[in-house]
């Protein structure tokens, strides 16, 4: 027996203590799952002026974690299901952010020129200051 | 070894698929098969981040224009969709559970249910899509909407229709797969032995509706 194979055997006993959710567990995420999606609607046609953004996407990755766990088993299930589905939402996270934080930081001008970007919690005036290369447009940094 | 030849078919006999030399059991082989589809589902995620990554650019340069063209979102079929999905999901998760019993009948209900919601999806799509080319919101240049002229408009209806039409042939995908499996189900093949197509094709659909529990708040919600 190859050292592969011993490999599988460890595995094969570990997979014999799993245990598997019934009817009752899948009835109870369905209910909780159409509980957000009302909430999110509610919440979401009130346009709250601060954190309706936040509010959805903590309901959304509720209501996504709920489905990843239960409905597709990676509660129950050990080992590398959950490593691949953890490592491929960080990179969607990363992806976004870094992304986010090349258009929030740019000066103005090298953005579109019709664009209303939203306030950035920093200011990032970009022209003058350390690495601003000392560009000085006459009016776009009143400095 | 449990390598018990492959006997679909034969009445009275069930079935037992075939253990590949180099798994210790059928389990191990099971735990191999829904690991080679969770690495396919995270390329699936990568894919549709793309689209994420796109719409969060565009939202934070054109935030007004974002808000006020997702106002022109059918709101009440977005919800009635969401719920729709979220059902065929549970009935989907419940075709793996009777599957594990070998209630081959049950699963083969379950699946139509699950067919019968995608369908019902898609026909609220193709009126939001049908309503969509009737007031010209296009994507891109093709956008002639005479209520809504701020720029970035074109963009949202560009991401609109980008991420719901993929998201749409996942869902005629997912169909074909669970009518597949469905097939499978009526010539009784699914037991606690056997239950591996109906697990990974259930968890297809519901990264189906995964996708969608975002797309929704993003498009419709702002």
């Amino acid at each position: 027996m190859s050292a592969m194979a011993n490999e599988s055997f460890k595995e094969d006993r570990e997979m014999r203590q799993e245990h598997h959710s019934g009817p009752g567990k899948y009835v109870a995420i369905w209910i909780a799952l159409m509980v957000l999606t009302v909430v999110t609607v509610v919440t979401g046609r009130m346009h709250f002026e601060t954190g309706a953004l936040a509010l959805a996407l903590v309901i959304a990755s509720v209501k996504g974690a709920l489905v990843a766990l239960y409905f597709m088993h990676l509660a129950e299930h050990q080992g590398a299901s959950r490593i691949v589905f953890v490592t491929s939402m960080l990179f969607v996270v990363l992806m976004l952010l870094f992304t986010l934080f090349d258009i929030g930081t740019r000066f103005r001008p090298a953005l579109p020129s019709s664009s209303t970007p939203q306030e950035w919690p920093v200011s990032t005036p970009g022209q003058s200051g350390r690495y601003g290369g000392g560009l000085q447009a006459p009016g776009t940094n009143p400095k | 070894m449990q390598s018990s030849p492959a006997t679909a078919g034969a009445a009275g006999v069930p079935y037992r698929p075939q253990v590949a030399a180099h798994f210790a059991s059928l389990e191990v082989q099971n735990h191999a098969a829904r690991l080679g589809m969770w690495l396919f589902l995270a390329t699936e995620i990568l894919l549709f981040a793309g689209l994420f990554v796109i719409y969060a650019n565009y939202r934070f340069l054109f935030p007004e224009a974002f808000a006020l063209a997702s106002r022109e979102l059918n709101l009440n079929f977005g919800t009635f969709n969401t719920l729709l999905l979220i059902t065929s999901s549970f009935t989907a998760a419940m075709a793996v559970h009777y599957a594990k019993e070998a209630q081959n009948k049950k699963v083969v209900g379950m699946f139509v249910l699950t067919i019968l919601m995608a369908l019902g999806f898609l026909v609220v799509k193709y009126f939001e899509y049908e309503h969509k080319f009737h007031e010209h919101q296009l994507p891109g240049p093709y956008y002639a909407f005479p209520g809504l002229t701020l720029p970035g408009a074109s963009a949202y209806f560009t991401i609109y229709f980008l991420s719901t039409g993929l998201h749409a042939f996942h869902v005629i995908i997912g169909m074909i797969v669970l009518g597949w499996v469905t097939l499978k189900a009526m010539r009784n093949e699914f037991s606690h032995h056997n239950y591996t197509a109906v697990e990974l094709g259930s968890m297809y659909w519901h990264l189906v509706d995964l996708v969608w529990i975002f797309l929704f708040p993003m498009l419709y919600l702002i």
